[in-house]
């Protein structure tokens, strides 16, 4: 019961005291009523000024969505200002009319002077320009020619090299026709411009126009492609020539395999090379050309030919020498049937050839120094090559002047040469043969 | 010697020297020589040398590289995809 009564004192002293306070705020948070009516206005601009951030707002959410579709549908450069856009294409346009190129054709060649001692021989300079002209007509047609333009003991002479046009049948064919460089061996297709030789003549079975042992040029159909094979990429060329034909006018040459130009026989001749690199270093490579007759047509039955070859190449960087080497070599066999020759003299007399077999080859290495820091260093290369070429043995009847030609003979070469840029350089050779004297070449040759 | 075949000699050490350098191309890193999945600057360098030194890509311009690899593509024996690789790497460098 106490208890009680001392809970109810407790209770209603806390209503007072409470009443006390809540009476006390009142009195303070009192608002008159201009007060009130300044809240009312303000709260109404309040609600005006919210409902016009809503419709903003509406707005912005539509044109968001707008820019959110468009951005997807459209790629981004497309967006950007047309105008500009146009100009730079024009300008492209502008630009790309007189850049050379666009018209699909490129100028491009080599040209070389020399200097050649050949003791017991007076001394010249030589000079040579071989332009090469190219044509692409579209990705699978295109046309390609070259004209050397020589000067020497019979003035200046312009040269038909190679003129065929080529057509690319698909990713392992192009097929060429006209007359195109052979193919056969290493030298002859990629080696003889002299900004790419390494010495300021051709190995001695290469020799154009003299006593070389394969013709420089085909005329007619060549189909040629590559493919990866393994792990490395096999390469071919096939040909339907003219084929091969015999020198039958200068009693020297008589036998050697000379261009067929002018096809002097009903025969057409075969060939093609087959090259095979296992890795990007290294190429083997075999080559052949066969005709059933490579004798003028009626002169006597027919004579066959047929040329053999084999090729290697390996070039490589090796930190250990600083260097690079670069490694050529070939060999080549050569065999014309038995025929009868006949010498213009009076009476006329003839030369008989029961075999008719030649063979010949180089082995070259060349080396470049091109870790050293000095750039003088890198820039020089030193190269040796061994030539050798093998003639049928002299016979009773061997015209006298034809008997230089018909001796076999090794050639040394040593070179040095000196790179002004890429495809500029700078040749000094001497040479040593072991029939005739030495020879010292001094030569410039660029490729651009 | 036997007159005449004096050039067996220097035809023998020819041989033995392809023997040596083949023999250290085998037993080297194995590499594709193909194009395969090779980069453009990388068959760009394992092809063009093989004859020559690099020539810069500056050296043409992009129309005149599609012309020239053309070119090289049947004189030197370029795969297909190999050319494609090496133009586009071309056009892009010079």
């Amino acid at each position: 019961m106490r208890i009680s009564i001392r809970i109810s004192l407790i209770a209603l002293a806390a209503a007072v005291m409470g009443l006390t306070q809540t009476g006390a705020s009142r009195a303070e948070e009192y608002v008159s009523k201009e007060e009130f009516q300044q809240f009312k206005a303000e709260f109404e601009k309040f609600k005006v000024q919210n409902e016009q951030l809503k419709t903003e707002n509406a707005e912005l959410r539509t044109e968001n969505k707008n820019f959110q579709t468009i951005n997807k549908a459209t790629p981004i450069g497309a967006r950007l200002d047309q105008s500009v856009f146009s100009a730079a294409e024009q300008l492209r346009n502008d630009v790309n009319n007189v850049k050379s190129g666009t018209t699909k054709f490129l100028l491009t060649g080599s040209a070389d002077v020399a200097y050649m001692d050949h003791a017991g021989n007076p001394s010249t300079f030589t000079s040579e320009f071989d332009p090469i002209y190219l044509w692409k007509m579209s990705d699978r047609l295109s046309f390609e020619a070259e004209t050397p333009i020589t000067v020497g003991s019979g003035g200046t002479s312009i040269e038909l090299e190679y003129a065929d046009i080529a057509y690319v049948v698909n990713d392992y064919l192009t097929v060429q026709a006209g007359k195109f460089k052979s193919p056969f061996g290493l030298f002859n297709m990629r080696f003889d411009p002299p900004w790419i030789n390494k010495f300021s003549d051709a190995p001695a079975v290469y020799d154009d126009g003299a006593a070389g042992l394969v013709p420089h040029q085909e005329l007619g159909v060549m189909g040629s492609g590559a493919i990866e094979a393994g792990p490395g990429k096999l390469k071919y060329n096939v040909f339907l020539s003219n084929g091969l034909r015999v020198e039958t006018a200068d009693p020297a040459a008589f036998g050697l395999f000379i261009n067929n130009d002018q096809d002097n026989n009903k025969s057409k001749g075969v060939g093609g090379r087959l090259g095979y690199i296992p890795i990007p270093c290294l190429e083997i490579g075999f080559s052949g050309e066969f005709s059933s007759n490579v004798f003028d047509q009626g002169k006597q039955g027919d004579v066959s030919g047929r040329l053999l070859g084999a090729d290697f190449s390996f070039i490589r960087d090796f930190d250990q020498l600083m260097g690079t080497i670069d490694f050529k070599a070939e060999w080549i066999w050569s065999k014309a049937g038995d025929a009868t020759y006949m010498v213009n003299t009076n009476p006329v007399t003839t030369v008989v050839f029961n075999n008719n077999r030649r063979d010949g080859g180089y082995v070259q290495m060349a080396y470049r120094p091109i870790k050293f820091d000095q750039r003088w260093v890198k820039n020089l290369e030193f190269a040796v090559r061994y030539d050798h070429l093998s003639n049928p043995k002299p016979t009773a009847d061997t015209p006298p002047d034809a008997l230089f030609q018909r001796q076999n003979h090794d050639r040394y070469t040593v070179g040095l040469n000196y790179w002004l840029d890429a495809s500029t350089v700078l040749k000094f050779d001497y040479e040593r043969d072991s029939r005739d004297h030495r020879t010292i070449w001094l030569q410039y040759a660029l490729g651009f | 010697m036997i007159p005449g075949r004096k050039w067996q000699v220097p035809l023998s050490y020819g041989i033995a020297a392809i023997v040596i350098v083949l023999a250290v191309s085998l037993f080297s890193p194995v590499v594709r020589a193909g194009g395969g999945q090779k980069g453009g600057a990388e068959l760009w360098a394992n092809n063009c040398r093989q004859c020559h030194n690099y020539r810069p890509p500056s050296s043409y311009s992009s129309d005149q590289w599609d012309i020239a690899v053309s070119h090289m593509r049947f004189r030197c024996g370029l795969t297909a995809n190999e050319a494609r690789k090496i133009v586009e790497f071309l056009k892009n460098a010079n």
